[in-house]
């Protein structure tokens, strides 16, 4: 019996493999390319990708895609003609000069009539950000495991210098207290816990403040300059599990970018006369449950000039000449 | 200067647990004797041992091991290394390399865990195990039922629920099958075969049947996980179509179902499958003459009682029927075996998988999203839109710890020598 089920198998497994066999419905989009300032993208080659088939392979085997590729015209448009079995398309721009990666999405037909995808030639918009100006920073990635960075006591103010890259004295070598950390926390038991991480700063005029997940996707996630204004003075993270069955609770998600400003002056009138800015890519994280009284983590970049907004990062011109790979930040 | 060149696995150890498991054959048998072209004096005190994943033939784990070992060797590890082989391909179709029925090998990672202790103990040195995929039932099992003790434990793309580790997580909305709902209202969770077990009193054998704190949360357990995964892909709530994207979801999904994949392996129980038992009859509309049965709606089911499902549950009944009888169900949920393969085929996990997402329990310190360690990504992978995030970033996919250059991935072994003093 198991081995007539067997066979079976082999036979309908074969069928799902050969599914590209039969012929498959069309599909019609346009991708309507665009930079960051709404100028159009002449010369963008765009990749929209289908479920072809399935492949045999160890684990789980493999999806193999049906590509359908075009460049765009002057007008940023491209109309890419493909056939799909599912109708599911995940589109990329290919790398382009002067371009960062990014502007990926998905687009999923509704339904199929007379052998066509509908709706009919949709228009899909597709988004890059232009490389302008990348420029040196103190970027580093703080605390990824396995160099744990860990708070050095709770419920007390401590200062984290951006360009040491370090606590201040007593605690490590820095000597500007750039952020302020106080971590507090509770424990009951080991599944009730509630953790709060407060950042302030040494400056009347320094802060941060969220950006968001920012649009369109792209690998150079933050906005170009840092704003002028819009700084608070204190940003609270807070983590807990409120009873033994419920679960746990964490402010914040990876997908968020931050913006601070740090090592303000000010004139008599509160207008900024000097100040250094950066941005937070994701969010500060502590772990109170491994850690005591926590480990830190956090991804920054800070722009070394005064005064200066730009927050276009060029990986290749980290300020710190002697990060570990882990702890050097790959993105712009 | 003589040179000689050898195969790569005379340098590390062998442990085959293939047979444990419904009889599986042996080609190498297992061999802890110190590797002749690697002698310990060379190495370190620590000892890494790497435990495959689902669907791995015995000569494909040869693969996998030289891989792991030559990959962690390129790191600058000095540790020495043991490759440990299960059973996890049964079923596995010729030609193919198709193995059908996903669970019974599940099944078959409860029954190798037994073993592990007795053969990792026996090694010498301080303990790191590597587990890929369903490997990671075969280590957390000797770990929570058998006592296997290790230094550190790194879990990659693990494939079991979150919930396993932590009970508190619960992504239910989306691991529900469509079929126990209708618009914003499901069927009472008490008739579902995930909460089966919170009918029996505590004490009773039939409370172990969920996967909810099945391990725990193991203190030295590290999790490296892709946010980039397709196997262990998030469900969105919707049954995933065949392949390898959500794979993993879709197996929890068509537990005790008549679907395609369920139905292959000859083991549907529990599940999301419905009880005939509790159908009702209906005039078939176009036969007036004729009645049908069919499953009560959403509406139909508010008479039911928790103490009648206990013993005709209304999912698929289990194929053990001494789970459901009054007197010898505790016991029957006792035997290690019943419990095991009625997890693996009846029960499905209401969280999404490991290997995709953070386990809050662990804390940020140890969840890894293996997304964070790419060195660049190759080329022709970024040829494939599917292949891409939206960000243009390369996705790490279920096998691309092995798959993938050791250029593009070399962090994550730095990361293990660093994180276990591999060096």
């Amino acid at each position: 019996m198991k081995a007539i089920c067997l066979l079976s198998s082999w036979i309908l497994l074969s069928g799902i493999c050969a599914l590209s066999a039969g012929p498959s419905p069309t599909a019609t989009i346009n991708f309507r390319v665009r930079d960051d300032d709404e100028k159009p993208v002449e010369g963008a080659t765009i990749v929209a990708s289908t479920f072809h088939h399935w492949e045999p392979a160890e684990g789980f085997g493999k999806d193999a895609s049906a590509t359908f590729k075009g460049t765009t015209n002057a007008d940023g448009i491209v109309t890419i003609v493909g056939t799909s079995i599912r109708g599911d398309f995940s589109y990329a721009v290919v790398p382009l000069p002067g371009f960062y990666r990014g502007g990926g999405g998905e687009y999923k037909f509704a339904n199929v009539v007379d052998a066509t995808w509908q709706p009919s030639s949709p228009t899909v918009d597709v988004r890059v950000k232009r490389i302008v100006a990348p420029i040196a920073m103190y970027a580093r990635k703080v605390g990824q495991p396995p160099n744990r960075l860990r708070i050095p006591e709770a419920d007390r103010p401590i200062g984290y210098d951006l360009i040491v890259g370090d606590w201040v004295s007593p605690y490590g070598l820095g000597v500007s207290s750039d952020f302020v950390f106080v971590v507090n926390r509770s424990l009951a038991g080991n599944k009730v816990f509630n953790g709060t991480l407060t950042t302030t700063f040494s400056n009347r005029g320094d802060g941060i403040q969220l950006v968001g997940s920012p649009e369109p996707v792209s690998e150079f996630r933050s906005p170009r300059y840092a704003p002028e204004s819009g700084y608070e003075p204190k940003l609270v993270n807070r983590i807990g599990r409120a009873a033994p069955d419920k679960p746990i609770r964490e402010s914040g998600t990876p997908d968020l970018v931050y913006l601070f400003r740090v090592r303000t002056s000010l004139d008599e009138n509160g207008h900024v006369t000097t100040a250094l800015y950066g941005k937070i890519y994701g969010d500060f994280r502590f772990d109170i449950i491994n850690g005591n009284p926590a480990y830190l983590l956090f991804d920054y970049y800070l722009n070394p000039t005064p005064n200066d907004r730009n927050m276009e990062f060029d990986p290749k011109q980290n300020l710190f000449s002697n990060l570990k790979d882990l702890d050097k930040p790959t993105a712009p | 200067m003589p040179l000689k060149t050898d195969e790569v696995d005379k340098m590390y150890r062998w442990i085959n647990l293939r047979s444990v498991a419904h009889g599986g054959s042996e080609n190498r048998q297992t061999n802890i004797l110190e590797p002749p072209n690697r002698p310990d004096r060379l190495t370190s005190e620590k000892h890494v041992v790497f435990v495959h994943g689902y669907n791995v033939s015995e000569e494909a784990a040869r693969g996998w091991n030289a891989e792991m070992f030559k990959r962690l060797y390129q790191s600058g590890s000095r540790a020495k290394f043991t490759a440990l082989v299960w059973r996890g391909n049964q079923g596995q179709l010729p030609i193919l390399n198709i193995t059908t029925d996903y669970w019974e090998n599940v099944t078959n990672a409860f029954t190798t865990a037994a073993h592990l202790p007795a053969a990792i103990n026996a090694l010498p040195g301080a303990k790191i195990v590597v587990a890929h995929s369903l490997g990671n039932i075969v280590v957390a099992t000797a770990i929570k039922d058998h006592e296997l003790r290790v230094d550190q434990w790194f879990q990659v793309d693990a494939a079991l629920g979150i919930e396993a580790f932590d009970e508190t997580v619960d992504n239910t909305s989306k691991m529900r099958n469509p079929d126990w709902a209708s618009g914003s209202t499901a069927y009472p969770d008490f008739l579902w075969a995930s909460s089966w077990h919170s009918l029996f009193p505590e004490g009773d054998g039939r409370r172990g049947l969920t996967w909810r704190q099945r391990f725990g949360n193991i203190s030295n357990a590290m999790n490296f996980y892709s946010s980039g995964e397709e196997v262990l892909n998030n469900s969105d709530g919707v049954i995933p179509e065949y392949g390898a994207e959500k794979a993993w979801a879709l197996q929890e999904l068509a537990k005790g179902t008549q679907r395609f994949g369920a139905t292959l392996t000859l083991d549907s129980q529990g599940g999301w499958g419905f009880n005939n038992y509790w159908f009702v009859d209906q005039v078939s509309p176009g036969s007036p003459s004729d009645v049908i049965k069919r499953r009560r709606q959403i509406s139909e089911v508010a008479e039911i009682k928790r103490e009648q499902v206990r013993t005709d549950p209304f999912f698929e009944r289990f194929q053990d029927s001494r789970l459901m009888d009054p007197q010898a169900g505790s016991m029957a949920a006792l035997e290690y075996q019943t419990r095991s393969k009625t997890l693996a085929e009846g029960i499905p996990a209401l969280s999404f998988a490991v290997g995709r997402n953070e386990v809050a329990a662990y804390g940020s310190t140890r969840n890894i999203d293996l997304m964070s360690l790419k060195n660049g990504w190759p080329a022709q992978r970024l040829n494939d839109a599917k292949m891409i995030m939206p960000d243009g970033g390369g996705r790490w996919l279920h096998n691309d710890i092995a798959d993938v250059a050791f250029r593009y991935v070399y962090k994550v072994f730095d990361y293990w020598c660093a994180q276990g003093d591999l060096k």
